[in-house]
């Protein structure tokens, strides 16, 4: 038994019991918002499609966005809010004001 | 700037039902009067002009009162609603509505994980939850469930089910995973399906059907109601995992792939999703078309064997992956040797072998769910994001694959675009997604683009494919090629529009079901 079941990988869920709903922290803080909404596509190895696209056209110094602090608050607020060329904008719904101002802090953080 | 209002409202009566709709959920909850933050709601990268489609106004409820509050202010005066979950359903319209004018009802507050079960391998969720959500929850909390997200991963569970989307591990036809819903007809009536309608029941998101007719299909790409909460199931992590790619160096090539993919699917070989992915799918996550041409039109076959050599693709490039004990996935593996691995110029490639590849990397995270942006890069092909997904439906046969990739490749290069397509393969059907890129700079590039678009789908329905999904700018065009017998499925639908929403609120329009009150300007069935 104990063959089949590290074999099939099961002795965790023989074990495991539902677990309680989650209650997302709002406001969200600017470290999960930049994992749920920018790195994807602005990953700091400069992988992504938004890296990729920084560094074709402005070179390694400027592909990254986080760290990145020639990206002015009221710029990154522009882009987020009507997008830009390949990014989506990002609805009020998805990032409140008050949330855009924590990933700002976020991203311009050493 | 005053807003597109539907001819039917008034701007009194908007400003009043709007002012109510406030009311009851806090102002803080509703765009409108000329925000700009109402262009956030546009779709960015349709063959339709920028600001195409632009709502009036936004709500955003937080629960079924919510909810049932604005449906209560939507039929006494007539507001037409456009639900939208995590609002990514780009290629095919994103949060936008169906016209200009519509109030968006954005459920994306509404973004609770309510329930992971990992002894049943599910998990309950509601509208906003998305699958990179769902995966860091996963990984937070060390469940050794797997989810099955889209590509991109911005996407949502709900809404991507409720489209009919597909994913790429063995769960990758979403509708058939999903178990159990919550709805809100546009009356405020709340149910629940399957098990879900017993009150002491434990057994909603382990059984699909209850007892009665099954209605969830009924709430799925249709105007008929509100879907607040959805059970999914969940893969159990496997013991072991081996993704592949195979490349093939001919075009023709797609027609014998297709025939030895079928019983390798139909009889469950192949576990999961089996993509066959044209050369330019693959290299534009890579590169960009002007890296190899800056001339007009199609890329040139020269700069195709070019890609070829540089990135060690093939014309198509198959992927899919095993899962199981190690001894289990290794008998299959050979089992693919001798099948897809012996047709003539094929070469396998394992993961160590490909560990630096971009393309193979982001395929191996989706066929093991893990969510990641990569595809989207496919936009950096042409730049500026522009594109629409054409995704007729056959049977998986090498005479179909053939038929429909010459098809589509031949239009597509009389108007000047590459084919960029993959062929997926669920079970016993076939998906072709044909990404039709533009540039959304150019007015005429876009208009050009929008008329191969509509071409492409009388063209295939003539043929018998007709489109799984669709953008909204051809709902109504998709829909009426769904014709059988005098188009009596289309007129069920109006029935059932007539019986849910007989003040036709509810998403007028969707997948070309218009209410009563507008079926003479717009509906095609009588």
């Amino acid at each position: 038994m104990d063959k089949l079941i590290s074999t099939l990988g099961l002795a965790l869920l023989l074990g495991s019991v539902a677990l309680p709903g989650a209650a997302e922290e709002r406001p969200r803080p600017g470290e999960e918002s930049w994992q749920l909404f920018c790195e994807g596509c602005h990953r700091p190895d400069g992988e992504g499609p938004g890296a990729v696209m920084l560094q074709r056209r402005y070179g390694d110094e400027r592909m990254a966005i986080k760290g990145n602090k020639t990206l002015v608050p009221e710029y990154i607020r522009a882009v987020v809010r009507n997008g830009l060329l390949e990014m989506a904008p990002l609805r009020p719904t998805d990032i409140t004001d008050e949330e855009l101002d924590l990933l700002i802090e976020f991203l311009h953080a050493d | 700037m005053a807003a597109v209002l539907p001819d039917w409202l008034s701007p009194q009566q908007f400003s009043t039902a709007i002012d109510e709709m406030a009311n009851a959920i806090g102002k803080q909850w509703v765009i409108h009067d000329g925000d700009p933050k109402l262009r956030s709601y546009r779709d960015s990268f349709s063959t339709l002009p920028g600001d195409a489609n632009v709502p009036s106004a936004v709500v955003a409820p937080d629960g079924i009162d919510d909810i049932q509050a604005i449906l209560k202010i939507a039929n006494e005066y007539r507001v037409p609603l456009w639900p939208i979950s995590t609002g990514r359903n780009f290629a095919y319209g994103g949060p936008a509505p169906r016209m200009p004018g519509y109030v968006v009802l954005d459920l994306k507050r509404m973004n609770r994980i309510l329930e992971v079960n990992e002894e049943y391998a599910y998990a309950l969720v509601e509208p906003g939850v998305s699958y990179f959500q769902l995966y860091e929850y996963l990984q937070k909390n060390n469940i050794k469930l797997w989810i099955d997200p889209a590509a991109p991963g911005w996407g949502g569970i709900v809404g991507n089910t409720l489209e009919h989307g597909v994913g790429y591990t063995p769960y990758g036809d979403h509708f058939m995973m999903h178990c159990g819903m919550e709805v809100v007809l546009p009356d405020g009536t709340l149910f629940r399906t399957g098990q879900g309608s017993l009150p002491e029941t434990e057994s909603w998101q382990v059984f699909q059907y209850g007892f009665g007719p099954i209605l969830d299909g009924v709430f799925s790409q249709s105007n008929f109601g509100i879907v607040t909460k959805m059970g999914m199931w969940l893969m159990p992590e496997p013991p072991g995992y081996m993704p592949f790619l195979i490349t093939y160096e001919n075009e023709e090539d797609l027609a014998l792939i297709t025939e030895v993919v079928r019983p390798l699917k139909v009889n469950m070989v192949i576990p999961n999703a089996a993509f066959t992915v044209d050369l330019l799918w693959d290299a534009a996550v890579k590169v960009s078309k002007r890296q190899y041409y800056t001339g007009k039109g199609p890329i040139p076959d020269s700069a195709r064997k070019k890609i070829m050599s540089d990135y060690k693709l093939g014309q198509w490039n198959f992927y899919a992956a095993l899962y199981g004990p190690p001894p289990m996935m290794e008998n299959t593996m050979q089992v693919i040797r001798d099948t897809l691995g012996a047709i003539p110029g094929a070469r396998i490639w394992t993961a160590e072998e490909r560990k630096h590849d971009t393309a193979f990397q982001y395929r191996s995270q989706l066929m093991r769910g893990e969510p990641n942006m990569t595809e989207f890069g496919l936009m950096n092909w042409v730049g500026g994001g522009g594109h629409i997904n054409f995704s007729p439906i056959s049977p998986t046969t090498g005479e179909d694959a053939m038929r429909q990739y010459e098809m589509i490749k031949k239009r597509s290069h009389q108007y000047g675009f590459d084919y960029i397509g993959e062929f997926a393969v669920g079970w016993r059907d076939m998906h072709h997604i044909y990404m039709l890129m533009f540039d959304r700079t150019s007015d005429e590039e876009r208009q050009r683009a929008h008329e191969l678009f509509g071409i492409l789908i009388d063209e295939a329905a003539e043929a018998g494919y007709g489109e799984y999904r669709t953008h909204l700018a051809f709902m109504d065009q998709v829909a009426k090629t769904y014709s059988w017998n005098d188009h009596a499925l289309w007129k069920l639908h109006e029935r059932l529009k007539d019986a849910f929403d007989p003040n036709g609120i509810l998403a007028p329009g969707k997948q070309g079901i218009w209410p009563a009150h507008l079926r003479e300007e717009h509906s095609w069935t009588s």
